[in-house]
């Protein structure tokens, strides 16, 4: 270790073990628990859906019961998307990677990373600790009014979920604070905004939607706590309610959440093929043009969930317009993905697999909902099975593939050891074929007339067999997944060195050791193009100006929104204890509201604003500058 | 519709693609329209991403590496104007097709309310003084209007071979028009995730001649109304095997053999 990398090991580093596990800021340890969490999620949302399969594998069948159903269906919905998919995206490689692709020492709000996180945990133990205690929300994800209202849906279940989410919705929201902050202030000088990488304009853009898209949902399950706990009607048709008002406000977060997902997910794509195919992506302004279109027009497209309301034509009809247009970006972003491999020189490893295992399956995602778009159509498919294989389309074929790439690809990065080549490609084929055995007999269910959400179904049906092939391929994916764990095992005990840059990738994460030292970079890259390790020798500069931390602070610089100019100089604030004190104070207050245990709620609230007033708190010299 | 598909037939009998009215051959048109405009797509767009992958490099720099343009037209000509064009088309097939499935019906329309509750199915028929339960009968070749509400929680209406889905929403008023073309049962059921029992909230729905139904009309007015057999258990699962063996048009005759015996 040079005299420099000890120095910033000395600032960026944590003192001891328990200012490791409990106070660190550090982004690669934030995002690696959320990694680890989300997988936890994962393997309980995906049993969940194991035994959605096997109650379904056959007609009448016993394996559970109705009541039990409706629970493993509403928890693997809510889980897979508010516990698995968002936070491993945004929490966990956003958190890893957009810092080291912008060439950044942290996220720009570091003490606000490490709460997120740790509100990401309690609301997801919140959420999940229902199910334990044999009282899981059971109103479906979507938690429709007047079902799950207090006369309906009696008992804390759906209390549960509403407060999970509002607390979740927390821990998002803050999220996206921050990655927009890091993404306009924090880039190395010189990448200017037309040389971000795709990826990490997927994640700016998935963050403004965030923070357009939560309040919606925070504000309806706020109001249906009210009617819940409170005896408001907002939702009551009897005193005067509305209970569409629910489903305009679901939905309004619930489409756009869609592309919340998909955007970081295609950002992914984005970084895998090029990488792959030895080449720059191709047609680079209109992809980054179409994630924003794509961010825009998912805010104009909710009704489409809601054809069947018994809403005006005109309505419908602006909706399926909106709908539809969103093609028109996503046929852009496909076409340019198969010109960049055209016109490429293609290395056939696991990460690229998946990629093209997400090219085909998205186009079919893609087709399906248009037709969804189309509003007569829809009100025969909406709430059939046709529904759940399109939708499982979009977010395993378009989201969870390429989530698969991204481990390929950048777990060595992280670990710094590489996966298993022969097992990837096992666990790919396992897991591609699975899937669409599950979900494409799913279409020509819902077109037969099976409907969603039901435990069972009749032998004379014609079902049968779709129904047992949709279960054999689930079983598939969970063994594509089995084999995905044990190539993790494998490649910690012996994987092979992987080096700072295994795949010659041309982005600022690969310029720095695997794992990197907390420190990130020593000197700060002064980016001169799009994929700067690609560049000719010699272009991408090297700062060394950060080298030796004054007073051994945790110095970075601030750049300019456009250009990335430096403009100013920020010193990072250390590990603190204060963002776990006041999730947990959160985690207790939310609890309290659960239970209407007025002592509890009291102290949390009183807890939770010291740790506020505390972290606020004007440090002297370090700490308080960003 | 036909039953395109050969080897799925055996499923066809009672979904959305072996409609019986207009409304249901209509959107089932639009259905295959989408689909071979999806399937012309899926095969162009896989086969120019298969020669993209598979082509063979033989070293010299492809085009799209000399002509920056040529790609570009690729990528907007491809990505962009094609799909615009195929949208243009979907778009005005779905606003036909939405005018004539959610047509205003006509004025001899008969009219039947139907009251969504947990977890079955009130049938009343103004001016006539019949009800019915988890059956609905209509004339055959005559529009029908269902005047949807909910007595409890969201419900939804749906009989695929006749028509989409409608939803019984508390408070509001919906309503959809049915013509059905040939006579038969049809399986119905509630669409919209309604708690407990709504794997089991089902119906039937008998289309016969004006002779016949006047018949039944009848002797709906003549029962005195009850509650109809639970559907559900108390536990939520559904009470006996429902509706088998009425699938199909042509099986009404066993489908009146066995609803008369109901309530």
């Amino acid at each position: 270790m040079t005299a420099a990398a000890g120095r910033l090991t000395r600032a960026w580093g944590e003192k001891n073990f328990l200012t490791t596990v409990f106070g660190t800021v550090d982004h690669k340890q934030i995002a690696m628990r959320y990694m680890i969490t989300a997988f936890v999620f994962m393997g309980e949302a995906g049993t969940a859906g194991l035994v959605m399969r096997t109650q379904l594998a056959v007609p009448n069948n016993t394996f559970v019961g109705p009541d039990h159903y409706n629970q493993v269906f509403t928890l693997h919905g809510t889980v897979m998307i508010f516990l698995f998919a968002t936070p491993l995206l945004i929490g966990g490689f956003g958190n890893y990677f957009v810092p080291l692709m912008i060439g950044a020492r942290d996220m720009a709000f570091p003490r606000l990373n490490a709460f997120s996180y740790w509100v990401y945990l309690f609301s997801g133990m919140l959420l999940y600790s229902s199910f334990f205690a044999g009282r899981a929300p059971n109103g479906g994800w979507f938690a429709y009014v007047p079902l799950t209202g207090p006369k309906y849906s009696p008992g804390t279940n759906l209390d549960f979920w509403a407060l999970g989410i509002i607390f979740l919705g927390i821990s998002t929201t803050s999220g996206a604070v921050n990655f927009i902050c890091t993404i306009f202030k924090l880039r190395a000088p010189g990448m200017s905004i037309n040389r971000m990488p795709l990826f990490v304009w997927g994640m700016l853009v998935t963050s403004f939607a965030i923070i357009f898209a939560l309040p919606p949902l925070t504000l309806g399950a706020s109001l249906l706590e009210m009617d819940r706990q409170f005896g408001t009607h907002f939702f009551d048709p009897d005193a005067g309610g509305n209970p569409l008002l629910w489903q305009h406000l679901f939905w309004v977060f619930g489409h756009p959440e869609v592309y919340i997902m998909f955007l970081p997910a295609v950002g992914i794509v984005s970084t895998i093929i090029p990488t792959f195919c030895r080449t720059r992506i191709a047609a680079y302004s209109l992809l980054v043009l179409a994630s924003v279109a794509i961010g825009f027009i998912s805010f104009g497209v909710w009704v489409h969930h809601m054809f069947s309301v018994g809403l005006p034509p005109l309505s419908l009809a602006f909706f399926a317009a909106g709908g539809m247009a969103i093609t028109i970006p996503s046929g852009i972003q496909i076409f340019a993905w198969i010109a960049t491999i055209w016109r490429g020189d293609i290395v056939w490893k696991t990460p690229f697999l998946f990629v093209v295992g997400f090219l085909v399956t998205i186009l079919i995602g893609g087709f399906t909902g248009v037709m969804v778009t189309a509003v007569p159509l829809d009100w025969q498919v909406t709430d059939s099975q046709f529904i759940v294989a399109h939708l499982h389309y979009v977010l395993v074929g378009g989201v969870v593939l390429p989530i698969f790439g991204a481990l390929y690809y950048w777990l060595p990065k992280i670990t710094g050891r590489m996966l298993d080549e022969r097992l990837g490609q096992i666990h790919f084929w396992l897991f591609f074929i699975g899937f669409n055995l599950t979900f494409f007999p799913m279409h020509f269910m819902g077109l037969f007339g099976m409907p969603r959400r039901v435990y069972t179904y009749e032998p004379d049906y014609g079902l049968t067999a779709l129904n047992l092939i949709a279960t054999v391929g689930a079983f598939m994916q969970a063994a594509g997944i089995l084999v995905f764990l044990a190539n993790f095992v494998k490649s910690m005990i012996r994987g092979d060195d992987a080096g700072d840059n295994p795949w010659n990738a041309g982005t600022l994460e690969w310029a720095t050791t695997s794992p990197p030292e907390p420190f990130n970079f020593r000197d700060v890259p002064v980016v001169a193009s799009a994929d700067p390790l690609w560049d000719a020798p010699g272009e991408t500069k090297w700062d060394d100006r950060l080298e030796d931390p004054r007073g051994g602070q945790r110095e970075a610089y601030g750049t300019s929104v456009v250009d990335a100019d430096v403009s100013e100089m920020l010193v990072m604030p250390g590990p603190s204890y204060l963002p776990l004190a006041l999730a947990l104070s959160m985690a207790a207050l939310f609890v309290g509201i659960l239970f209407q245990v007025f002592v509890v709620i009291a102290v949390a609230s009183a807890v939770g604003l010291c740790a506020v007033a505390l972290w606020f708190w004007p440090e002297e010299g370090n700490g308080a500058a960003i | 519709m036909v039953c395109a598909i050969g080897v799925l037939a055996s499923g066809c009998g009672r979904g959305m693609l072996d409609g019986q009215s207009p409304q249901a051959d209509r959107i089932a048109l639009l259905w295959w329209l989408l689909l071979s405009i999806a399937t012309v797509v899926f095969f162009a767009v896989t086969a120019l991403l298969g020669y993209a992958l598979f082509r063979r490099r033989g070293g010299a720099t492809s085009r799209f590496e000399r002509e920056p343009r040529s790609e570009m037209m690729f990528i907007i000509g491809g990505g962009g104007v094609i799909p615009l064009v195929l949208l243009v088309v979907v778009f005005a097939a779905t606003i036909a097709t939405m005018a004539a499935a959610s047509n205003d019906g006509s004025s001899d329309e008969m009219q039947i309310d139907v009251i969504g509750h947990d977890f079955w199915w009130e049938v009343r028929y103004p001016g006539q003084q019949a009800t019915a339960e988890n059956v609905i009968h209509v004339p055959v070749g005559r529009d029908v209007r269902f005047n949807l509400k909910s007595d409890d929680v969201i419900h939804s209406f749906w009989v695929p071979q006749l028509n989409g889905k409608t939803d019984m929403i508390p408070g509001s008023n919906n309503s959809t028009v049915i013509k059905a073309t040939t006579a038969g049962a049809y399986q119905g059921r509630c669409a919209e995730f309604c708690g407990i029992g709504h794997a089991c909230m089902t119906f039937i729905l008998v289309a016969e001649e004006q002779a016949q139904f006047d018949q039944w009309i009848a002797a709906q007015r003549a029962r005195s109304g009850a509650l109809p057999d639970p559907q559900t258990q108390d536990n939520g699962e559904c009470v006996g095997p429902k509706a088998s063996g009425v699938t199909r048009p042509g099986d009404a005759a066993s489908a009146r053999a066995k609803t008369e015996g109901a309530p």
